[in-house]
């Protein structure tokens, strides 16, 4: 039986596609079974940003609406064979799947994959709904704007009271010369804000962009820090304590203060 | 006390529904109560003209269509009446120096409101777009960034205390105030209370941090 995470964060355009797809393709490399779904009914981008776009055929609408077995509707992977994307549809919206249907999909693709990672469309309606019911632990992306931290709280609200209350949080786009200087909130001023366990900082890479038009995860790329981060975050979703590699060169202790006093004390 | 949620007569005129808001946390909670009850006997509701009585100053103009909506199709009914409740029993909560307290362990984030007729304590942050509704204290043990109203029903002696006092709005009583909009940030722990009809700040020891 494998695990669902759902990768969202309330606000749009913080990078919960560029996530999943990242993390989809990394946890593959890593030879894990891995499907990702893109939950944006209506607004998919998943498929782009992969390179499948031309592949689709079926969409999970067509699953959920009885057009075709659920097999048929995953679209396999150019470069890894056991990473798969189950696209949704363009032409329908949010309101055409209800919350029953959606975690009869998941659980079913819990069964036959390692991996079920579903992309969350933005905003807190019915999408989000969806996109989270079947989910067994969360993945918010942040930006270090308050805008964004914003939403992630009411969002991580929103997940507690549904029950689902494994969540982690990635920085997306930090710049380490801003934070520096102040002008941008640094990675404890977030973590101290929404109360929850850091799983991955991203550093901003102009390289995302080109990757994402080109449709080949930044992943691939071996030189990108942003690529070399999200590899890291897949490492840590698995289990293994990866140390955070700060963004001037040297390494950030992996567990804060108090964690590392709580290990101490652990260990007597 | 868990019976007088909702209570059903009957009289010469029709049904009455006489329904107690405080004893639920929310509309949907009363809902589902009421639809509970009223399905033990769905038969004797139908075509029966129903009056509904309760404060109705809980109840928004959506969720009272929503009421109205599932009287209808459930149970059949052919009227609903609602009559305002007048709100006698509402008495001052007294208990803020010895009465029934709510304690959370956890931060409320933003979204999220909570309304209690007693003292609340917070074991965590209220961040920004919380809101705490409370008849007597509120005391946060950790940044206090949201709404928050203290004393609801009137008592003008109620506190609000917090290791960092940042609200949004504070409201004592029927005192409300604004965060000021310079930058900055408190220090210590403060107390917020009414002093000849202002509400003040300052900090949770008088003379402790000057």
């Amino acid at each position: 039986m494998g695990e669902a995470i759902v990768i969202t964060s309330g606000k749009g355009g913080v990078g919960k596609t560029t996530t999943t797809a990242n993390i989809g393709t990394a946890l593959a490399s890593m030879e894990k079974k891995v499907v990702v779904i893109d939950g944006d009914t209506g607004l998919r981008n998943l498929d782009v940003l992969m390179g499948l776009e031309n592949r689709v055929v079926f969409t999970l609408v067509d699953v959920i609406e009885k057009r075709c077995r659920l097999k048929q509707a995953l679209i396999k992977d150019k470069r890894f064979s056991n990473l798969y994307l189950m696209p949704t549809a363009q032409t329908r919206d949010k309101n055409d799947i209800n919350i029953k249907d959606m975690l009869l999909v998941v659980n079913e693709l819990k069964e036959e994959f390692d991996y079920v990672i579903i992309d969350c469309p933005a905003g807190i309606e019915q999408g989000f709904e969806n996109a989270i019911v079947g989910a067994d632990r969360a993945i918010i992306v942040v930006n270090p704007e308050l805008t964004s931290v914003r939403d992630a709280d009411r969002v991580i609200g929103k997940l507690d009271s549904k029950g689902l209350d494994r969540h982690e949080v990635i920085i997306n786009r930090i710049n380490y010369e801003m934070t520096k200087s102040g002008d941008m909130l640094s990675v404890d001023d977030i973590i101290e804000c929404l109360a929850i366990k850091l799983i991955g900082i991203v550093p901003d890479d102009r390289k995302v962009t080109i990757s994402t038009n080109k449709g080949e995860p930044i992943v691939l790329d071996e030189k990108s820090l942003a690529g070399l981060a999200f590899k890291n975050i897949a490492r840590r979703i698995t289990g293994e304590e990866v140390p955070y590699a700060t963004l001037d060169g040297s390494s950030r202790s992996e567990m804060g203060f108090f964690a590392s006093l709580k290990k101490m004390f652990k260990g007597i | 006390m868990v019976t007088d949620k909702i209570v059903i007569k009957g009289n010469k005129e029709g049904l009455n529904v006489v329904i107690n808001m405080n004893h639920f946390s929310d509309f949907d909670d009363m809902l589902e109560s009421l639809v509970n009850k009223l399905s033990q006997g769905k038969k004797f509701y139908r075509g029966s003209t129903l009056k509904i009585t309760t404060e109705l100053k809980y109840i928004n103009e959506k969720e009272s269509i929503k009421l109205k909506e599932i009287l209808f199709d459930e149970f059949l009914i052919s009227d609903c009446i609602f009559q305002d409740q007048e709100d006698s029993s509402v008495k001052l909560f007294t208990g803020i120096y010895e009465g029934k307290t709510k304690f959370l362990r956890k931060t409320i984030r933003s979204g999220q409101s909570i309304n209690y007729p007693g003292n609340i304590v917070i074991v965590g942050d209220v961040n920004p777009g919380a809101e705490i509704y409370a008849a007597g204290n509120i005391i946060v043990l950790g940044n206090l960034r949201g709404v928050v109203h203290a004393g609801t029903n009137g008592n003008e002696k109620a506190i609000i205390a917090a290791f960092k006092l940042e609200p949004q709005i504070l409201q004592i009583g029927n005192i409300v105030t604004r965060s000021p909009e310079d930058n900055h940030k408190p220090q210590y722990p403060e107390v917020a209370k009414i002093k000849n009809g202002n509400i003040i700040v300052e900090p949770y020891l008088e003379n402790k941090y000057i």
